[in-house]
């Protein structure tokens, strides 16, 4: 059949179709849908995402607008891993990790941070993590590198990632500021509005204050 | 029960296990220590050639135009021949080294069950390290011996006399001159033997015979001769080529560690550093020493250290000679606390992290501490612990109250426009607009009593495009520090 008499969706179902013979060749990898995800405990989240993030995945979380939750979900996220007694690796793309607005001291005994400077110092980071396996939660904090420079990321890279985080135990969590990951599982846009008010909230509330919104592959914006 | 290991053709597999690249077709191992050489052994293919052991190597030559001859090696028979005593010892303490590439292990106490599961992962292990061994197990040492003779890999009598009669009488070693008084009477096999009476044995054949019947009968009490290994933590080798690339330097390093963690298994010791000694073609000599980071006895986690710590070394000149010593210690058995934290691979997770220091530099990975003080964004780095211990005492809380801050480092100076003396709007190159709705402020300084005071005056705004910032003002101007977020 020539190519070009193929329609748009007969290619994409072509494509999907190739996609899951191809994954299925990797019998040695462990079945995502067998293991419970990781659970958050924010009602945001955790309805959007059948109970919490997948593990052995690559979640996004979009933040497009500012103060919108993201450190909150971030920090909350530490707090997790500590009370589920397992490490956590927080690639921090532009040093902008607080130590001081950790809640308990504990939680940062459970934390490997990693201060990096430009955007490819994260990416070769994450990946040496994903394949640690001593991790139960990584964490891709992107929110402030350069955006044109995140555009110009291959997509070939973050698949290299989601398999090396596919081989793992570990879940992984990339925050970044609009969508870029093509192979995120899980994609959510934090839509919540926070005002000087919250400031003097206590952190439950705030947390079940979270919003976001669930979006799919076709928001994944192509810049040339 | 025993069980003896024989290396078939050991002089030849000696030497293959310690070249890179093994040759194909037909080999023979050419013995020249006495006044003439001869063949001491011959592959497979080349005894289709009717190569034959004691053969001289011009005859050889004369039958199979492709033979490859090589020099015996006796450094690679005595490595062997460690390696094959180290294996045998992790199934019973009580071995003998019966002979060359042959040992005989006293199995008595061990179940069938465990004793089966560990011969077949001997095998496996040894076909990692390169050797192709038979083992032979049996009630007798004799008959473990002949088992192991007709094994593929693993044989196990379990009726004598259906294996006796498989058996020719040669397989005993005895000389051929009673083989055909045996065959004269119209004896062939060992089974044959056996139902001879004994008398009538040792009356035409004096002890010797005596001595063979009771071996196939069964009834021979050997004892083995015991045999311990003293444990050796090093490995040398001189070359007679030259290394002048890692991956070469790499393969002969492998065989070091394969055969080291050995010797540490043996001896319930772990390796917590390396010493590495390169004799050069310059004659000098390259030492490196390296550290483990939590003593280990497993080759590929000592392996995995030594390539990283190799990765970016270099020589001055080509490698000659190679040594490579382990600082060991005593293996401790511990169980990890129950309420305790622990990393699954501590020792992976080093490696990772040096890789990750490599590329990020100093300082900028590693566990977060905030520092006693109340000056803002003052913390310093630890090594991560893989290994935590629940500390019951009470932890340091903050109050759960608001919204995290993100940091901008270094804080970027802005212009900030007051009104009724408060900032009304801001004009930066990270924030801009106009304000909304502002707290503060709150007047913090400390450190007055040494070389470096610091003090600010902090405000928390909201923009009206919003986003909540953390902007505060010193005698050097205004700052944005952070988003609250």
């Amino acid at each position: 059949m020539n190519d070009s008499t193929i329609h748009f969706s007969d290619r994409k179902a072509l494509l999907q179709s190739l996609c899951r013979e191809i994954g299925a060749c990797f019998a040695s990898e462990i079945d995502s849908d067998l293991v419970s995800p990781f659970k958050t405990e924010i009602p945001a989240i955790d309805s959007l995402s059948s109970g919490g993030f997948p593990k052995n995945t690559l979640s996004e979380i979009i933040e497009s607008s500012p103060s919108s939750g993201g450190n909150l979900l971030l920090y909350h996220l530490l707090e997790r891993v500590k009370q589920q007694r397992g490490y956590v690796a927080l690639v921090d793309g532009n040093d902008s990790f607080a130590p001081d607005s950790v809640e308990s001291s504990e939680t940062l005994r459970h934390l490997y941070w990693v201060r990096c400077r430009t955007t490819k110092e994260a990416i070769r980071v994450s990946d040496l993590l994903a394949g640690d396996g001593n991790f139960s939660l990584l964490l891709i904090d992107l929110r402030r590198n350069d955006l044109n420079t995140l555009r110009r990321i291959p997509g070939n890279q973050w698949y290299r990632l989601q398999r090396a985080v596919q081989k793992s135990t570990c879940t992984c969590v990339a925050f970044t500021p609009q969508v870029l990951i093509p192979a995120a599982k899980l994609r959510l846009r934090l839509v919540s509005s926070f005002a000087l008010s919250a400031l003097d909230e206590d952190h439950t509330h705030l947390r079940d204050r979270l919003s976001a919104e669930p979006l799919s592959d076709s928001a994944i914006e192509r810049i040339g | 029960m025993y069980a003896v290991i024989q290396i078939p053709v050991f002089p030849l597999q000696a030497l293959l296990r310690q070249m890179r690249k093994r040759p194909k077709g037909p080999i023979a191992v050419l013995d020249e220590s006495g006044e003439q050489s001869y063949i001491l052994t011959a592959n497979k293919v080349a005894r289709q050639f009717e190569v034959t052991e004691g053969m001289h190597p011009a005859r050889a030559l004369a039958r199979c135009a492709h033979l490859q001859l090589i020099p015996r090696s006796e450094a690679a028979e005595k490595s062997t021949t460690r390696i094959l005593h180290l294996l045998a010892q992790t199934l019973s303490p009580r071995i003998e080294a019966t002979d060359s590439g042959l040992v005989t292990i006293d199995l008595r106490g061990a179940t069938e069950q465990s004793r089966q599961e560990k011969l077949e992962s001997l095998v496996e292990r040894f076909r990692t390290i390169g050797l192709f061994v038979r083992i032979g197990i049996a009630g007798t040492p004799d008959h473990a011996l002949w088992a192991a003779y007709l094994a593929k890999w693993i044989k196990r009598v379990r009726w004598v006399d259906t294996f006796l009669n498989q058996l020719p009488v040669a397989v005993t070693g005895i000389s051929q001159e009673v083989v055909e008084i045996f065959a004269g009477w119209g004896i062939h096999t060992l089974g044959a033997i056996k139902k001879l009476p004994r008398e009538e044995v040792g009356a035409r054949l004096g002890k010797s015979g005596l001595d063979l019947w009771d071996a196939v009968s069964g009834q021979r009490s050997r004892l083995l001769k015991p045999y311990k290994t003293e444990p050796q933590f090093f490995r040398k080798l001189e070359l007679d080529y030259r290394v002048e690339n890692l991956e070469a330097l790499l393969f002969i390093l492998k065989r070091f560690i394969d055969e080291l963690t050995l010797e540490l298994r043996v001896s319930h010791q772990a390796a917590f550093g390396f010493k590495i000694y390169l004799k050069l073609e310059n004659k000098r000599i390259q030492e490196t020493h390296i550290e483990v980071p939590i003593p280990s006895s497993r080759a590929s986690t000592l392996f995995r250290i030594l390539e990283t710590a190799l990765e970016n070394m270099q020589t001055q000149d080509a490698i000659v000679g190679v040594h490579l010593r382990l600082d060991t210690a005593e293996a401790r058995a511990r169980q990890s606390d129950l309420f305790a934290v622990a990393m699954e691979d501590a020792v992976g997770f080093g490696e990772t992290a040096d890789r990750i220091a490599a590329l990020v530099g100093p300082d900028r990975s590693g566990s977060p501490r905030a520092n006693n003080t109340w000056r803002p964004d003052a913390f310093h780095i630890e090594k991560l612990d893989t290994e935590i211990q629940t500390d019951f005492e009470p932890e340091s809380h903050k109050p759960s109250i608001g919204l995290p801050l993100e940091r901008i480092r270094p804080p970027r100076p802005i212009r900030v426009f007051m009104q009724d003396e408060q900032p009304a709007a801001i004009e930066g190159e990270v924030i801009q607009g106009i304000v909304k709705q502002v707290n503060g402020p709150w007047r913090l300084s400390s450190d007055w009593w040494d070389n470096k005071p610091w003090s600010r005056e902090e405000w928390d705004i909201e923009l009206e495009a919003g986003g909540l910032y953390r902007i505060f003002r010193t005698s050097k101007g205004w700052f944005v520090e952070g988003m609250y977020g």
